[in-house]
């Protein structure tokens, strides 16, 4: 076991994945006709390939600071202006929060329960969140370590019971109406990989290779995301466009021998994937907090926060239409590519300006 | 153990998800769980849903009370037919809608229906004929009606089918049971009700449903497999003969077992069971740029009867002449079915139209113009089946070498 407060590599690897796998397993990328079939697979190994493209700017600028995270790296940079963009990235992982808990609420009314547990069920898991907070990285990391193999395992064992439902299946061809909505979803699945965060927030407390945990996420949430599509797509065809939550459908049809109805295996891991996730990123908003508040930062201020998250959940989870506005891929794809891809670059270059006019400053002093 | 003292913020909400017959309220008493139901179109009354329910009350050994039974004639009352002393009723709900239906039956009966156990909806000729539309949308919006329900066609009345006999002890399967039975003899393949949705939502396939239906033997009346439906978007066309969907089925590469009796000129009668098959469907095209269908079919037959007076013994001789004479009958009635299909009835049950997208997209977009619901340019291409056999098995009986 490490110390408190670090993790191992494949600990990183878990956390992203328990993140992206509850993507994985609700919300997918659209199933329209155009880019299903033979397509899923070029928008699955696209999006793996560009992954490692769009991970560059966090890269860069972990390597230049070793042993910070990305808001430390920020405000060492630029302590003013960083201290606003800290502050942003901490409001990223308030919305990322919430949406993660509204979701899990509002999947828990559609499919388990009806309206009148949800207040209780938000408190309960924001509660739940912040006592993650409290006890650290580390325990949530060796929670999601176990989920996380165990969303693994599950989504496998559903994949072999539904094989013989692809007895038979027409796929569409590849390109079947062009590669323009091929191209569209592929980029629009590979701007929504807020997982990065993680990986920036997290790298500089893991022990051990952080390539190697980025490539093991990347390849395990290509290989899985590969999985569910193509099942989807093959089970359940043009259903699936009918269905808010594909996977739990081709689940719920599963079945071995007389033993059926393995959605509630589904559902029982999606919940507990959820509550890691959200636990997750609200330990990452108290890290931004704590950077911005500095002495003013206490245990009341997680309290309040998971108050507001508390408050907003219970205002949007109840409600499909607020729910789809909040996560519009537009909105997703817009803060993916300002907080994932502008702001580290901005910082990345004002980062190399500086080094450089350092550089000349020395340089001017010692001939001098 | 103080710092476990969080534990329970953890362990409540999966509890909380435990609480099956708790939610909404609906203890297991008010609860009907229905085994199967039907649907039906009454002109007077609107849409009539036949249930076969158990009261989970009444299953206990005291009798229970409350519920079942009771109800009227007129229209949007649920009418029972005798409720009987074992938990089990059969009832008919009416209403202008199914959701009304339902509630009706709900209203007047005070039990709250259960379909997540419903093993088996059948559906009246009286909705087929219309539009089978016009019940899909409830199952897409409610989760309590499970996609992999089995759905089948009536040639009649689906009250006739769902309320059957007296079922005892265990019969409440008896749907399944046959249904079963039906796909391990060839009559027919299981159509779940996502299949049925995706198809009738695609448009570029048409879809087919087995057929149930009643026959008397003795004083009771048995449920028995009685070919297939086919539709032509969401209306039905006609049925056909369980041979013949014995032939649809090999032909859509869903046989897992299928018994063929041919005839040999040396043999006489010999009975084949066709232990595995396989067919591929690949759109093709000629020197001329012409394009056409090739059906193949693989298959291995096991032995397991001969019928003659001569006393023949089976030899390996024989093999040749009995795939031969097996490869035959099937190519011409699979042929024949399809002929039929495409011609008599203008329906693509088989998804030639789909095939030719997965396969050559370009060919398809220049006959169809991208209109998945156009069906009469298939009566120009040639379809060509192929059919391959091979005797895999000739049982226990000696045989000359």
């Amino acid at each position: 076991m490490n110390a408190k407060g670090t993790i191992s590599s494949f600990q990183l690897t878990m956390l992203m994945f328990v993140s992206k796998v509850t993507v994985i397993f609700s919300f997918l990328y659209n199933t329209v006709q155009s880019a299903s079939g033979y397509n899923l697979l070029i928008i699955t190994t696209g999006v793996f390939l560009l992954n490692f493209l769009t991970i560059l700017p966090f890269q860069f600028l972990l390597k230049r600071h070793p042993g910070k995270n990305l808001v430390e790296i920020i405000r060492q940079i630029s302590p003013k202006a960083g201290t606003v963009i800290v502050a942003l990235y901490g409001l990223l992982f308030m919305y990322l929060t919430t949406i993660s808990v509204s979701n899990s609420n509002y999947t828990v009314q559609a499919l388990l329960t009806e309206g009148y547990l949800a207040p209780f069920f938000v408190v309960l898991m924001v509660l739940a969140m912040i006592y993650c907070v409290f006890k650290g990285v580390e325990p949530i990391a060796r929670l999601s370590t176990i989920i996380g193999i165990s969303a693994i395992v599950i989504t496998l064992f559903i994949f072999m019971t539904l094989t013989p439902f692809f007895e038979d299946a027409v796929l569409a061809p590849l390109f079947v109406d062009g590669v323009a909505p091929v191209f569209y979803i592929l980029l629009g699945s590979a701007l929504q990989f807020f997982e990065f965060l993680i990986y920036a927030m997290l790298a500089p407390y893991t022990k051990g290779s952080k390539k190697v945990s980025f490539f093991n996420f990347n390849l395990i949430s290509y290989i899985i995301t590969s999985i569910v599509l193509i099942t989807i797509a093959v089970v359940l065809g043009g259903y699936a466009e009918t269905q808010t939550f594909s996977f739990f459908t081709a689940a719920s049809i599963s079945h071995i021998g007389i033993v059926r109805r393995f959605d509630s295996l589904y559902i029982s891991f999606w919940i507990l994937l959820a509550a890691l996730k959200s636990a997750l990123y609200l330990f990452l908003c108290s890290k931004c907090l704590q950077l911005v508040l500095k002495g003013r930062y206490t245990k009341l201020t997680i309290y309040l926060i998971g108050g507001v998250i508390a408050a907003l959940n219970l205002l949007i989870s109840n409600q499909l239409h607020w729910l789809s506005i909040v996560q519009h891929p537009y909105l997703v794809c817009s803060l993916f590519l300002v907080f994932i891809i502008l702001i580290p670059l901005i910082f990345l270059v004002a980062d190399k300006v500086k080094a450089h006019k350092a550089r000349m400053d020395r340089k001017e002093v010692s001939e001098t | 153990m103080k710092r476990f003292w969080f534990l329970p913020l953890f362990l409540l909400p999966i509890l909380l998800m435990l609480t099956g017959c708790a939610n909404d309220d609906v203890g297991i008493a008010q609860r009907a769980v229905v085994q199967r139901f039907g649907i039906d179109w009454d002109e007077e009354k609107g849409f009539a849903v036949s249930m076969y329910i158990i009261t989970p009350d009444k299953l206990s050994p005291a009798g229970g009370g409350g519920g079942g039974g009771g109800g009227g004639e007129e229209s949007g009352q649920p009418e029972s037919d005798k409720p009987e002393s074992n938990g089990k009723d059969k009832l008919i709900s009416y209403g202008k809608t199914l959701y009304d239906a339902i509630k009706n039956f709900e209203n007047v009966l005070q039990l709250k229906p259960y379909f997540s156990h419903a093993e088996a909806l059948v559906i009246g000729d009286s909705v087929s004929k219309e539009s089978l539309n016009l019940i899909t949308d409830i199952f897409d919006r409610n989760n309590d009606f499970r996609p992999s329900l089995s759905i089948f066609c009536t040639n009649g009345k689906a009250s006739d089918i769902v309320l059957l006999g007296d079922d005892k002890p265990s019969a409440s399967d008896r749907a399944e049971t046959v249904a079963q039975l039906g796909n391990d003899n060839a009559q027919m393949s299981s159509t779940f009700l996502y299949k049925v949705i995706d198809l009738l939502r695609d448009g570029a396939q048409d879809l087919f449903i087995p057929v149930l239906s009643t026959e008397k033997h003795g004083k009771q009346d048995i449920l028995v497999v009685n070919g297939t439906a086919l539709f032509r978007g969401d209306k039905l066309v006609d049925y056909i003969s369980p041979e013949e969907t014995r032939n649809l089925l090999f032909a859509k590469d869903l046989v897992s077992h299928a018994d063929v009796v041919i005839e040999n000129e040396e043999l006489g009668l010999v009975s084949l069971s066709t232990t595995k098959s396989q067919t591929k469907i690949t759109a093709e095209l000629d020197e001329n740029n012409k394009l056409f269908f090739k059906v193949k079919i693989d298959s291995a037959l096991s032995v397991e009867e001969i019928v003659n007076t001569k006393g023949v013994v089976l030899h390996e001789n024989h093999y040749q002449g009995i795939q031969d004479a097996y490869n035959k009958q099937i190519e011409e009635q699979v042929s024949a079915l399809i002929h039929k299909m495409i011609f008599e009835y203008d329906v693509d049950t088989i998804g030639f139209s789909n095939l030719l997208w997965a396969q050559k997209p370009k060919v398809w977009k220049s006959i169809t113009g991208g209109d998945v619901k156009k069906r009469e340019w298939l009566q120009e291409v040639p379809i060509y089946v192929e059919c391959h056999s091979k005797v895999t098995d000739v049982g226990l009986a000696a045989q000359k070498r």
